[in-house]
C-alpha cells in the first residue's frame, strides 16, 4: 500500500496546530461565557474543561501509539473489523464536516456582524474555503508550518486583547465566586468539552509526528495552553464588562473595541479579526486535510489530494444551508452541537478501547493455549 | 441564473484544474470519488443558488440531544 | 521545494483578508461620501411616543481648510431627526443629511433630562447593538434642557462641541473630582449589577450675553451659548430620580475611590473668617460590608494625601505641630462632610444605591444578598454606615512659611 501523506510533523507543530483547533471559536463566539448565567465563574469552568480533556487528550494518543503508523480511521477497521470501523470511520467524518461547516458559518456571521453587514455571507465563506484549499493542498506539513507561524500571531494577538484594556478592568467583577451553585457551570462546560471533543484529530496526526513519542506530552501542553488562553479571556471580559459579558455575539471582538490609549492607539480590533481569519483558514485547512485522508483511508484510495476543493465546496454550500440564522449557529454550537460531538467522541474511544481489550483477551487465550 | 452560470464555470475550473492530474496517474477509483464529491457540492450550490429548502440535521440532532441536555439542566428554546 | 510552497501559501493567506478589508467589497464607502456624527442626543419628540436624536457631523471641508487661518464657518452642523425607536430615528436622518452619517467617532450620548426621567431602557439597547458605536462613548445626562440643546454646545477654546466637551471633561475628573466620567460600557454594567444604580456626568448649559460683534453670526467672537460638565445623574434603575451637586459628587467619588485631585477648602487653624486651600494628591477607599443579625452594615476607609496650596492668614508649621495636625484633621472633617452629603441624598431623597454597596454585600456575601436584594430599597435609606477618614498633609508648596504682610495699623 503506498504512503498516502508522505509529510512529517513536529512535536510543536503538532501543539500548535491543536491549540489553534480550539482557539478558533474562542476568539469567535466564545460559547462558555455567552452561555453562562453568572459569568464570574467561567474560569473555573475552564480548568474543569481542561481537567476532563487532558486525560481524553492523552487516551487519544496513546491508543495511537499503539498502531505505529496508523491513523484512527485505519486502526478502527483493524480493531472493530472492516464493517463497523468503516462506519465508525464515516461517524468520525461526520463529525469532522461539521466541524468544518461550523466554523465556516462562524467566520462569515463574524465578519458581517463585525464589520460588513451588507456583504453577502457567501463572500467571505468561499474565501476561506478557497485559502484552505489551497494550503490542505499543499501537504499537512505546509498546513502545520503555517499553524505554527499562525499561533505565535494567535498568542500575541490574544495577549494584547487581554492587556490592554487595563483602564476598563475591574477586578471585584470576578467576585463572589461559585455563588450560585454547581449546576451554573455546566453549561458552560458542556460547551467547552465540546469544543474540546474535536481533539479527536489527534488520531489523524500522530502517525505523522517525527517522533510519535513526543505525542502525548504535546497533548497535554495543548490542552493546558488553549486553556490557560481561554481562563484568561474570561478573566479579561469578565473584569471589563463585568454581568454585561455574556451579551456579546462576539465577546472578544467588543473586548478589543474597548482599547483605548489616548487617541493614537485605538481600533486594534483589525489585529482580532486578521487572527480569527487566519486561525479559521489553519483549523478548516487542516480539517479539510483530516476530511480527504479519511475518504481515502475509508475508500482504500492512492491518492487524496485532489479531493480538498470539492470539499471546500460542499462545506460551503452545507454551511449556508444548516444553519438559519446566528442565533440558530450559536445555539447549536454550544448545546445540541456539543452535546454530540462530546457523546460521539467518548462513545468512540470508549467502544475503541473496548475492542482493544477484548483483543488483549483473546490474544494472551490464543498465546496460553498456543 | 447569473449565479447558476457561475457555479457551472467555478465547478468547470475544479473539475479542469484536478481531472488531469488524477488520469495522468491513473487512478480510475479517485477519479470516481472526486466525480461524485464535485457533483454532490455542484448540486448543493446549485440547489441553495436557486433558494431550494434544503432539510438541515441541525434540527434532527436537536431532537436527540435535547432530552440529554434538559437531563443537564440546558434549555434550548429553539427546536 | 517545501519551503517555497510553504512561502508561497504563507503569502496568499496574508493577502486575501487584506484585499478583503481594503477594498471591503460590497460595503465600500468613500470618505467623500460619508459624514461623522460626534455625539449623539436622545430626547422624546414633540410627537407623542417618539424619540427625537440629535447630532452635531463634523464638516470635513471646514475642518482641513480651518488649520492655519480664520475659517469663517462652524465646523460642524448640528441636525436632528425623530423615529419611533433610536435606531429608525437615525436611519431617518438621511433624510436630511447629504453625506453618510457615521457613528465610528462618536464621543457622547446624551439624554435629556426629561427622557432620562422616563427611563433611557427604550433607548440603551442601539447603542450597544450597533457596530458603529463603541462602548467607550460617554455618556451624560442634560440638566434641565433637552439634549439637543448640549449636544452643540460649543467651546471657546476646541472647534467641535463634543472635543470641546470631552476636554472639559477629562479635565474636571482629573482636577476637581466633581463630576464622574460613565463610559457606555460602565452605565450599561451599572443597569445590570444588582445592588448599584447607575450615575452619569451632568451637563449644563451656560447662557452667555450674545455676541454684539458687527460681522455678524460667521465672525462670532464669542460664544453664547457653552456647557459645563459638573456634578453628576443619579438613576434608580432606568430613571433619572435627581441630581448630585459638585460636593455631592465628589462625596460619592470619594466612597468610589475616583478622587484624582481637586481643591478642599478648610478654615484656617486658630484664624478667624481665614480659609485654607489644600490640594488633594491622591486618595483611595475601602468599602467593607458587614452583616450581623442579619442586618447589614457599610464600614468605608478613606485615606487622602494632600498638599497645602494657599493659606489667607500667615502660617508657619514650623511654629506649632498642633496647627498642622488641625489642618490634617479639618480636611478629613470636610472629605467626611461631603460623603455624609451624598449618602444622606442618595438615601433619604433618592433611595438609590449609587455607591454600589449592595453589589459589595453580593460579592462577600451572596447568600445572604438573596434575600437581601428583593428588600433592598427598603434596606438601604436605613443602612448603618460608619466612615473613617484618614487625612494628611505632605508638603507645603514652594513656601515653609507665608510672606508676612506688615501692617501699620496706626496709621
Amino acid at each position: 500500500m503506498t504512503v498516502l501523506e508522505g509529510g512529517k510533523i513536529s512535536g510543536r507543530q503538532f501543539m500548535a496546530v491543536l491549540i489553534v483547533l480550539r482557539a478558533v471559536p474562542l476568539t469567535l463566539v466564545f460559547s462558555l461565557i455567552s452561555n453562562a448565567n453568572h459569568v464570574q465563574d467561567v474560569w473555573i469552568t475552564v480548568i474543569i474543561g481542561a481537567a476532563v480533556t487532558i486525560p481524553f487528550a492523552v487516551l487519544v494518543t496513546k491508543l495511537s501509539l499503539k498502531f505505529p503508523g496508523k491513523t484512527i480511521i485505519e486502526y478502527s477497521q483493524i480493531l472493530l473489523g472492516p464493517v463497523i470501523g468503516r462506519l465508525l470511520g464515516l461517524v468520525i467524518l461526520w463529525c469532522f464536516l461539521c466541524t468544518s461547516i461550523d466554523i465556516t458559518r462562524g467566520l462569515g456571521e463574524a465578519y458581517v456582524i463585525a464589520i460588513m453587514p451588507e456583504t453577502p455571507i457567501y463572500a467571505f465563506m468561499i474565501m476561506l474555503a478557497i485559502m484552505s484549499c489551497y494550503a490542505a493542498r499543499s501537504g499537512l506539513e505546509v498546513t502545520c508550518r503555517l499553524g505554527e507561524d499562525v499561533f505565535y500571531v494567535l498568542v500575541f494577538v490574544l495577549l494584547l486583547t487581554y492587556m490592554l484594556p487595563y483602564n476598563a478592568m475591574r477586578f471585584e467583577n470576578l467576585r463572589p465566586i461559585l455563588a450560585w451553585g454547581v449546576s451554573n457551570l455546566v453549561p458552560p462546560i458542556v460547551a467547552n468539552l465540546g469544543y474540546y471533543s474535536q481533539f479527536l484529530v489527534i488520531g489523524m496526526l500522530v502517525p505523522y509526528l517525527n517522533k510519535p513519542e513526543d505525542a502525548t506530552r504535546y497533548a497535554i501542553y495543548a490542552v493546558l495552553i488553549s486553556g490557560v488562553l481561554m481562563a484568561l479571556a474570561a478573566v479579561a471580559l469578565v473584569a471589563v464588562f463585568g454581568p454585561t459579558a455574556n451579551s456579546w455575539t462576539l465577546p472578544l471582538f467588543s473586548l478589543s473595541r474597548m482599547i483605548s490609549l489616548g487617541d493614537f492607539f485605538e481600533r486594534i480590533e483589525a489585529a482580532v479579526m486578521a487572527a480569527w481569519t487566519l486561525s479559521t483558514a489553519i483549523k478548516l485547512s487542516l480539517l479539510f486535510w483530516a476530511i480527504s485522508l479519511t475518504i481515502a483511508q475509508l475508500f482504500n484510495l492512492k491518492a487524496f489530494e485532489h479531493l480538498m476543493y470539492p470539499l471546500g465546496a460542499i462545506t460551503v454550500a452545507l454551511s449556508l444551508s444548516f444553519f438559519e440564522s446566528m442565533v440558530d449557529l450559536e445555539d447549536f454550537l454550544a448545546k445540541a452541537g456539543a452535546m454530540s460531538s462530546i457523546l460521539v467522541a467518548g462513545l468512540t474511544l470508549a467502544l475503541l478501547y473496548a475492542a482493544l481489550g477484548v483483543r488483549t483477551v483473546i490474544r494472551r487465550r490464543k498465546g496460553g493455549s498456543g | 441564473m447569473a449565479t447558476v452560470i457561475l457555479l457551472i464555470a467555478v465547478f468547470t475550473v475544479i473539475g479542469l484544474f484536478e481531472v488531469p492530474k488524477i488520469l495522468k496517474k491513473g487512478l480510475w477509483r479517485e477519479l470516481l470519488v472526486f466525480s461524485s464529491l464535485l457533483i454532490l457540492g455542484f448540486t448543493l450550490s446549485v440547489l441553495i443558488a436557486l433558494e431550494v429548502p434544503l432539510p438541515s440535521p441541525v434540527k434532527g440532532i436537536r431532537n436527540l440531544m435535547n432530552p440529554i441536555l434538559r437531563l443537564l439542566g440546558i434549555h434550548t428554546h429553539l427546536s | 521545494m517545501r519551503v517555497r510552497r510553504y512561502m508561497r501559501v504563507w503569502a496568499f493567506l496574508a493577502i486575501v483578508p487584506v484585499v478583503l478589508s481594503v477594498t471591503g467589497c460590497w460595503s465600500r464607502r468613500e470618505i467623500e461620501d460619508i459624514g461623522f456624527a460626534l455625539s449623539i442626543g436622545v430626547d422624546h419628540a414633540a410627537e407623542e411616543g417618539e424619540i427625537m436624536i440629535t447630532v452635531h457631523i463634523a464638516k470635513p471641508f471646514a475642518i482641513s481648510t480651518g488649520v492655519t487661518g480664520a475659517v469663517d464657518e462652524k465646523p460642524f452642523w448640528q441636525v436632528s431627526s425623530t423615529g419611533h425607536t433610536v435606531f429608525e430615528a437615525w436611519r431617518n436622518l438621511r433624510q436630511q443629511c447629504p453625506r453618510r452619517p457615521l457613528l465610528h467617532h462618536s464621543r457622547f450620548i446624551v439624554f435629556g433630562e426629561e427622557f432620562a426621567r422616563g427611563g433611557i431602557r427604550e433607548a440603551i439597547d442601539f447603542f450597544s447593538r450597533e457596530g458603529e458605536v463603541r462602548e467607550t462613548n460617554t455618556v451624560v445626562v442634560a440638566k434641565g434642557v433637552k439634549a439637543s440643546e448640549v449636544v452643540w454646545n460649543e467651546f471657546e477654546l476646541e472647534r467641535m462641541p463634543a472635543e470641546g466637551a470631552l476636554g472639559i471633561m477629562k479635565i474636571a475628573v482629573q482636577e476637581l473630582s466633581t463630576t464622574v466620567m460613565v463610559t457606555l460600557n460602565d452605565f450599561l454594567q451599572m443597569l445590570e449589577t444588582e445592588g448599584h444604580e447607575a450615575t452619569t456626568s451632568r451637563a449644563e448649559l451656560v447662557r452667555r450675553p450674545p455676541s454684539e460683534d458687527p460681522r455678524g453670526e460667521l465672525k462670532r467672537e464669542t460664544i453664547s451659548v457653552s456647557g459645563r460638565e459638573t456634578g453628576a445623574a443619579a438613576f434608580k434603575g432606568d430613571k433619572l430620580v435627581g441630581w448630585l451637586d459638585k460636593t455631592q459628587t465628589r462625596g460619592l467619588q470619594w466612597v468610589k475611590g475616583k478622587v484624582r485631585s481637586g481643591i478642599i477648602v478648610i478654615e484656617q487653624p486658630e484664624e478667624e473668617n481665614k480659609l485654607a486651600s489644600i490640594e488633594i494628591l491622591r486618595a483611595d477607599s475601602t468599602v467593607t460590608p458587614k452583616i450581623s443579625n442579619g442586618h447589614p452594615s457599610i464600614l468605608i476607609r478613606v485615606g487622602a494625601l494632600g498638599n497645602l496650596g494657599e493659606v489667607q492668614e500667615y502660617f508657619d508649621p514650623m511654629e506649632s505641630q498642633e496647627t498642622w495636625t488641625s489642618m490634617e484633621r479639618r480636611m478629613a472633617e470636610v472629605i467626611r462632610h461631603e460623603i455624609e452629603a451624598a449618602l444622606d441624598i442618595a438615601k433619604l431623597e433618592f433611595d438609590s444605591d449609587i455607591f454600589g454597596f449592595g453589589a459589595e454585600i453580593c460579592r462577600k456575601y451572596p447568600k445572604e444578598w438573596t434575600d437581601l436584594k428583593d428588600k433592598w430599597d427598603e434596606e438601604f435609606p436605613k443602612l448603618d454606615v460608619e466612615i473613617e477618614v484618614e487625612a494628611s498633609l505632605r508638603r507645603s508648596g514652594l513656601t515653609r512659611r507665608s510672606m508676612r504682610v506688615v501692617r501699620n495699623e496706626g496709621g
